[in-house]
This record gives C-alpha cells, structure tokens and sequence, in this order.
C-alpha cells in the first residue's frame, strides 16, 4: 500500500536567522513549497549559498523553519521514529578520525539500535558497495577526502533508509568515484528508495533525477520535471537564464 | 539504552585515544612518586606529607583531565561537524550530552583507578595505607563527575577556553561556600539575600571533601556518603537538563 503523504512535504517554509552583531537578519529560505513523491528521485539545484543546505538541514531536524511545514515521511523531523527512516550525507563530511572505517559504521548502526551479526553483516555489506572494503581497519584520519566521502554514503545506509538525504554527494570524488556514486544512486533508485540531493553539478541531475528545483536566494525560482525546465535547451543553459536572473 | 552506550563509549574512545591523557597521567604518576622523595625532607610529619600530596595530586589531575576534555567535547562536535552524523538520527539531544557525560566519566574512573593504584601500592609500601583513603578517592570520583557535568553545560553555549575559565571558577568557589555564608551575615540585606541565594546555587564541592580525614585514617560516615551521593546526583542531574534545555534550543 503507498502512503498517502508524500516522502517530502514542505509547505510555504520560511527560515530567518536571527541579526548578528553587525549584521542584519538574513532570509536563508523564502516561501518555498515543494513535494517529493515516495521512490522519487529529486534534485535541489542552486549556487552556492542559496539555502540548499538550510533546507537539507530543516528536513533533518537541525534548523527550525521561522515559519511553515517540513515535513518527512508523514511526520515532522524533530521525531526520532522518523529519523530512524532517513539516511543522511552532509556536505564535505568530516567523521570521528579517531575510528576506524569499520568502528565508524559500527558506531553509527548502534545509533540505529543495530548490533551483533546483523550490523556486522550489513557493514561488510556496505563496505563492500561503496569499494571500502580494503580499508575498514584504517583509521579515518588517514582516509582522503574521496574515501570520507565514500565511507559517508556507507552511513547513510546503514539503517537500510526510506529516504536518503546527500548534501553535495559527488564532492571530492575524482571521475571513476563520481561515475561509482551514480551507479550506486540508481541501483538505491531500482530498490524504490527516495532520493533527495543537493548538488552543484548539473550532468548527475540529469541522469538521476525525474524532477529538480532551483533554489536562489532562498528562494525556489523553478520546480518540476527536468525536460519541462530545460524546454528543449540544454539544463546548463536552463539553469543559468533561471539564477541569473535572480542576480543583481 | 543500548544507543546510549554506543555514545558513551564512543566518548570514551575519543578520549582514551586522546594524547594529552597519557601526558597528564604521566605528570600525575611523577607528582605522586616526587611526593615521597618531599617527604623525606620534613621532620615527623612524613606520612601526613606524602598521603596530602598524594590525595592532592590525584584531586588536581582528575580536575585537570575533566577541563582539559570536558571543555571541548561538545564544542568539538558542533565546530568539526560531527553534531550533523549523530543528530541526524533517532537520537534525542539530551541523550547525546548524557552519553557524553557517562563516557568521559568512564575515562576519569579508569584513570581514578590508575592514579588511585598507584598511590595505595605507595601506600602500602610504606606502611600507610587505610581504607579511608580509598573512601576519599571515591569522594574525589563523585566530585569529578560533578565537575564533568559543569564542563558539559558550559560547552553547550560558549568556547572551550570560556568554558574551562567558568568550570575552574566554580570548581574555586564551590571549595570555599562558607565563606560566602559568612559575607552574606556581613553584607547589606539586599546583597545578603543575593549572596546566601548564591550559596544554595553555586556547587557545594567541600561535600566532597574527604582527603583531610583520611590522611589521619579518619573514615567517611555512613551519613555522609548518602548526603554525598544523592546531593552529587541531584546536583548533576540538575546541570545535565539546563544542558540539554539549552542544547534543544541550538540550531545546527
């Protein structure tokens, strides 16, 4: 049976961080509204500083929205029932460096409330996806900055997620890594897992995603599916006419 | 309960695996080793010298080791991102500052343990040892996990270096409350009443206080191991929730 909500619900989200000495307030989100469907494949596009991240994070629990809904899996993200569902890769990941690869993950299933041979098993497992294998007895201090990244995509599934959420996926990652991560979103994909990433890198979107938006200035300048924004041209050319004309 | 663990030991790694535990402990092995070869330069009062130093040695490392680490854990967490792994699943904040919490005192009941062998065998070497002083070492562990949770709601809101300055503050003024007793009978009414509510807030930490009797072989009372354990209890739970009323608040 397929819920009724959406995976990702967000409704009119608004997010304000309060003035700093010196500084004026400053609008991380404006008024965006958006849903992404169960087994849905979607892509948050923006320049740097748009609110990518800010949202990512509203959908997580981490940031409170100053006004508006975001809501995950049917629930709002400051359950921890729900959070159990999601699988989570921030942006530049930087994990305890004093553990192993192996102790890391281990560390991060207990969270889940995994333990013994079943999270022993999906370690290896996981460890095996994403090419880590050869290093689970290296601590991550020693890892670089593709092996980080590859380790923190295996803990974001280490709970097996509903929905799994990558800030910035492909970064750090060199050509052959890149070309991996991709093949390893579309087998998530083929499993019905909803996907929600944030990315810079235009190419990925348009071989992953049934639809994207575009964030700029906080605010969504253009929501729907990939062939639908493009219109016939390019998504680069798409994207840029989009953002740029949010410039001043 | 289990996630609770898993977060405790966590800690408890990072700090075990941290190097400036093995400096301190070394530092500490020295001052208790170096307190017998002070002894020697006193005249009848040897014994009273070298128990002092000791107990003293291991109050002020046990001290040192929960600033040095306590200080800096949370903000360590929020300042290299780590925060976003742990938060980002099924764990309730509060339950990450008490998985914190449990595990550096596991780290300090291990070196407790470490400091507390090693001045007994002194001890016993000479012909000292009482069990009393295994009690005050006890007091010192109680007093430390007071300490510990200071040093965690500090670092839910401010720098490591703020954080050790407040927790040391309090640590100086929760050994000498009396005297803030006797300004309150001195001063204003006004100030009097501020500086007597003071009294009741601030930590009371010559609760703990047990190294003095001890030195004399003088035991802990049945009394006041119960009036030690529950106010510690009591004392650290009620730092521990403003920590997490505070850490709730935080955005990421």
């Amino acid at each position: 049976m397929m819920p009724s909500e959406p995976a990702v619900a967000i409704s009119n989200l608004t997010k304000v961080y309060p003035p700093q000495i010196g500084q004026p307030a400053k609008v991380g989100l404006s008024d965006v509204s958006l849903t992404v469907e169960h087994g849905e494949t979607f892509g948050l596009l923006g320049p740097n500083g748009a609110g990518k991240t800010t949202l990512q994070k509203t959908l997580l629990g981490l940031i409170r929205p100053t006004s508006g809904t975001a809501r995950v899996l049917g629930s709002d993200p400051s359950d921890t029932r729900v959070r159990a569902r999601i699988g989570y890769l921030p942006e530049n990941p930087y994990f305890y460096t004093y553990l192993t690869g192996q102790e890391f993950l281990a560390f991060c299933g207990g969270l889940f409330g995994l333990h013994g041979k079943p999270l022993a098993e999906r370690i290896d497992q996981l460890l095996e996806r994403v090419g880590m294998t050869h290093a689970r007895n290296l601590a991550l201090r020693k890892y670089s900055k593709g092996m980080l990244q590859r380790i923190g995509v295996a803990q974001a599934l280490i709970n097996d997620p509903e929905i799994v959420m990558l800030d910035e996926p492909m970064s750090g990652l060199d050509p052959v890594g890149r070309k991996e991560l991709r093949e390893l979103i579309l087998g998530l994909k083929s499993e019905g897992k909803t996907i929600f990433f944030n990315t810079h890198i235009l190419s990925d979107v348009e071989a992953l995603c049934e639809r994207v938006g575009i964030l700029a200035n906080g605010k969504l300048v253009a929501y729907g599916k990939v062939s639908e924004l493009a219109q016939g041209r390019t998504l680069e050319d798409a994207f840029v006419e989009v953002v740029g004309g949010t410039r001043a | 309960m289990r996630t609770l663990l898993n977060l405790a030991s966590n800690t408890f790694r990072e700090t075990i695996r941290d190097r400036i535990l093995y400096v301190l402990l070394v530092f500490a092995g020295v001052m208790i080793a170096a307190s017998l070869f002070l002894g020697t330069f006193t005249f009848a009062q040897e014994r009273k010298l070298v128990l002092d130093l000791g107990l003293g040695t291991i109050e002020l490392f046990g001290v040192a080791i929960a600033l040095f680490l306590g200080t800096s854990m949370v903000f360590k967490e929020v300042d290299k991102r780590t925060v976003y792994i742990v938060l980002t699943k099924p764990v309730p904040r509060p339950m990450f500052l008490v998985g914190k919490f449990l595990g550096l005192c596991m780290t300090l009941a291990v070196l407790l343990v470490l400091m507390g062998l090693a001045f007994c065998g002194l001890a016993v070497a000479k012909g000292w040892f009482a069990w009393p002083l295994v009690g005050a070492i006890a007091m010192i562990g109680l007093q430390l996990a007071v300490i510990v949770a200071m040093t965690i709601l500090f670092s839910t809101f401010t720098s490591p270096l703020l954080s050790m300055i407040l927790t040391f503050c309090l640590y100086l003024i929760g050994h000498n409350t009396t005297a803030l007793r006797l300004a309150a009978k001195k001063a204003a009414p006004a100030v009097g009443h501020l500086i007597t509510g003071l009294y009741y807030v601030l930590p009371n930490l010559s609760t703990f206080e047990a190294k003095n009797g001890a030195v004399y072989g003088d035991p802990v009372s049945a009394w006041r191991w119960v009036w030690a354990l529950g106010y510690g209890l009591a004392y650290t739970i009620a730092l521990l929730a403003t920590a997490a009323a505070i850490f709730e608040r935080r955005e990421f």
